[in-house]
């Protein structure tokens, strides 16, 4: 993960296992980020990073996720999709 | 009249009484366009208005409030905010509303100019505001109803995921190049170990994509998801994926993508045509419409109990019609000359009987403390009349394109009802030449006059004396009388060399067929208008004048009487003849003292009255009741006020006051101006009413000649 001036930019590629240690990684950083970019160029390897997007919002909620933001986004390798938050 | 004329002339009375009320109020609204509780006003008389003309099978009516109502409902939430494109099309919509309902009274088959093109232009606003809506996903009736909505085959279809669906992708279900794909809704539900037995959504993606297009994919996240602190990436926080995939393949061939996934976890599919789609839609697009009118309808209940609850404590109203009004009326004028017939009967008054005396006062007190409710009933405040003409005149200023404020005042002013019917078309008339030629062509020409660019047009009621005043003022240009007496010398009018006033000049405008106007517009210039609107003003025995100023305006005045049908009179007697007076015109009667009385010869005789010199008529010669010349020192004089000038009436002896009903002579009193009706005195003889205004005028003639 990248943390360019409070923007964090993850992979969307990443697989399960990476993207545990990406979640420790954001976690400890929570307080630095301000805004998390999804690169999805790769296009999307697990849909656990859909629940890990939601959860960094429940931890900080002033984290910018652009994605969240959108009723429906497009992701490479997925199309047209939303996410349904209980 | 059968039962359903009945009921048929009670609902077009209703119709025009919503009509009336909404006509204000879309102008209020047009300048407090937040206030909702005028658009729930307006709202209420057109969904009214709608179950009216459904029931009476008036569907052109019908048809247009339909989308009228809907349209109004969208701007009756909070938070939607009206701007003045949405007032206008309401403006516009109502004047189709009572264009077709004038055609459906007329039983006509024809639509009105514009019922269509309106028409279309609420639809586009309806669709708009509706796709908005859609998007923002706010609605909480939308929401309600697609929870409840199920598709018919009785399969769970998430109507609103569908419409979202729809919405996002833009998908064209009515294409026809569709052909046989069928929309293929695939539900998994997922349990939170599926990760750990090697779950990968990429597989289906593939798979799926061999075999069609997905449209559409929407993840459920777990709402017990962790905060990242306890975030497990072993652990799936997904509860379920549902996955919208376009395929004209069989089923089978689907269901055989998940095949592997389905043995332990719930996958569900629903295949369904384009068709379907569309009458999913339908009928949801149905229950909408339902639920909304449910929830319309109790709003309304809700909001009319609450809008009236705290008036029923205070006062409430029966509806009554106008004709039984008037039967009342009469009536009560026939009860009136049977109490003053008891008063004044002779063989009542000779038996001296004291009880008697009081039962005869008793019965003209309540007979003139009915009459005064009666007539009370008939008084109506001049308001509503006065805010329709905010409409006229916010129609001719755009037209013209000349901004103008319309200034009203005394709207609380009362006047008898039957006046009030038919005062509307001279005011219009008036109002509209006031737009057209009294305020200025430019507003350059207005600052280049030392004025504000807007014009200011002031429209006022009071009760001036016995009489009932409007007045249409302007701060225009005012009226050329030069400009006037050309053209009336031109048309005939006007004799070429004789000397006019002012006033004179004027009076040419009430001419027939006199018009200055360079060209005829549809707003005034047709030569017709002014003489109608004096026929009009005379018609109800009042009188128009005009006061005017070059380059600084013009006021129109209309002086009426407060009420056609009873006056309270003044009986006098002229040789043999009861005449009556006016008592609201009356100032006073005396005896006259002789050193006051002048004679000028050719112009009449005058008495200097407290200072004022005032015209004398002799009222037997001005009616012909004899030719004598009755001694001044054996008359009572009486004088009488009027807007034009105070006079004095000689008469030969006051006889006593008292309450009349007006007999109109018909044609008979036509050419007689002096004279305003008769009435039926409590001896049972006939007086005649005399008329203060064609008096004055008499003696403005006599000045004249």
């Amino acid at each position: 993960m990248q943390v360019i001036q409070s923007v964090a930019t993850v992979d969307a590629s990443l697989q399960n296992e990476e993207l545990s240690i990406l979640s420790q990684e954001i976690f400890t950083k929570i307080d630095e980020i301000k805004e998390l970019v999804v690169d999805e160029t790769q296009g999307v390897a697990s849909s656990a990073l859909f629940a890990l997007l939601c959860s960094v919002k429940k931890t900080n909620p002033n984290i910018n996720i652009a994605l969240l933001n959108q009723s429906a986004f497009r992701l490479q390798g997925i199309g047209l999709m939303s996410l349904k938050r209980g | 009249m059968n039962k359903h004329d009945r009921v048929m002339e009670i609902f077009l009375q209703e119709c025009k009484e919503i009509l009336e009320d909404i006509a204000p109020k879309l102008l209020n609204l047009e300048q407090t366009p937040d206030n909702k509780e005028i658009i729930n006003d307006i709202f209420r008389g057109i969904h009214t208005l709608k179950g009216n003309a459904n029931s009476f099978g008036f569907t052109k009516l019908g048809g247009f409030v339909h989308y009228f109502e809907d349209l109004l409902s969208i701007y009756r939430q909070e938070g939607k905010k009206l701007q003045s494109k949405e007032v206008d099309i309401f403006i516009r919509s109502f004047d189709i509303v009572e264009l077709v309902f004038s055609y459906e009274e007329e039983g006509r088959e024809d639509y009105p100019q514009d019922y269509h093109k309106i028409l279309e232009e609420i639809k586009t606003s309806i669709d708009e505001e509706n796709s908005q809506e859609t998007h923002e996903n706010s609605s909480v009736v939308f929401d309600e109803v697609v929870m409840e909505s199920t598709y018919e085959h009785n399969e769970n279809i998430d109507i609103s995921q569908l419409l979202t669906m729809l919405q996002e992708t833009k998908f064209e279900y009515k294409n026809q190049e569709l052909g046989e794909k069928k929309l293929h809704i695939v539900e998994m539900h997922l349990d939170n170990d599926i990760y750990l037995r090697g779950y990968n959504h990429q597989i289906f993606f593939r798979l799926l994509s061999e075999l069609g297009e997905i449209l559409y994919s929407v993840y459920e996240i777990d709402e017990n998801l962790p905060s990242l602190e306890d975030f497990n990436t072993e652990i799936s926080y997904i509860k379920s994926l549902t996955l919208y995939f376009l395929s004209d393949k069989d089923l089978m061939d689907i269901e055989d993508v998940f095949e592997f996934i389905a043995q332990e976890h719930e996958v569900n599919i629903i295949s369904i045509t384009p068709k379907e789609i569309e009458q999913i839609l339908l009928k949801t697009q149905e229950q909408i419409s339902l639920k909304k009118a449910t929830l319309e309808q109790e709003q309304t209940i809700l909001t009319e109990e609450k809008r009236l609850a705290p008036q029923e404590k205070t006062k409430s109203s029966i509806r009554v019609e106008s004709a039984k009004l008037d039967e009342l009326f009469d009536s009560i004028g026939e009860l009136v000359i049977a109490q003053s017939y008891i008063s004044q009967n002779e063989q009542i008054r000779s038996l001296n009987n004291k009880e008697l005396d009081q039962y005869v006062n008793m019965l003209g007190k309540s007979t003139r403390l009915i009459q005064n409710k009666v007539m009370g009933l008939r008084m109506i405040p001049i308001r509503d009349t006065f805010l329709k003409m905010r409409r006229v005149v916010r129609d001719v200023s755009q037209k013209t394109d000349k901004p103008i404020e319309l200034i009203l005042s005394g709207e609380d002013t009362e006047v008898d009802k039957t006046m009030v019917d038919k005062l509307s078309e001279p005011l219009i008339h008036l109002l509209r030449n006031s737009v057209d030629h009294g305020i200025e062509a430019t507003k350059e020409e207005r600052i280049a006059a030392g004025k504000e660019p807007e014009g200011n047009i002031y429209l006022s009621a009071s009760h001036k004396g016995s009489s009932f005043v409007i007045e249409i003022s302007d701060d225009g240009r005012g009226i050329d009388t030069q400009k006037i007496l050309r053209k009336a010398r031109e048309k005939g009018f006007a004799k070429e060399d004789v000397n006019y006033t002012d006033e004179e000049i004027v009076e040419f405008l009430f001419h027939a067929g006199f018009s200055t106007a360079e060209a005829i517009t549809d707003i005034s210039g047709r030569g017709v208008g002014l003489d109608a609107v004096k026929r009009s003003i005379e018609d109800l025995r009042g009188k128009i004048t005009v006061e005017t100023e070059f380059g600084v305006g013009s006021t129109f005045k209309i002086i009426l009487p407060l009420t056609l049908a009873i006056i309270d009179g003044l009986t006098v007697r002229i040789e043999d003849e009861t005449l009556i007076v006016p008592t609201l015109s009356v100032v006073e009667s005396f005896s006259p003292v002789l050193e006051d009385i002048h004679h000028v010869k050719g112009d009449g005789e005058f008495i200097n009255y407290r200072g004022e010199i005032l015209p004398i008529v002799r009222l037997n010669k001005l009616l012909n009741l004899n030719t004598k010349i009755i001694p001044f020192a054996e008359s009572t004089f009486i004088c009488v006020d009027h807007e034009r000038g105070r006079y004095i009436l000689q008469v030969d002896e006051l006889l006593g006051r008292q309450q009349v009903v007006i007999k109109s002579l018909g044609l008979l009193s036509n050419n007689i101006k002096e004279i305003a009706g008769v009435a039926i005195l409590g001896t049972g003889n006939i007086a005649l009413i005399l008329n203060i205004e064609g008096i004055r005028d008499y003696l403005d003639l006599e000045v004249v000649r």
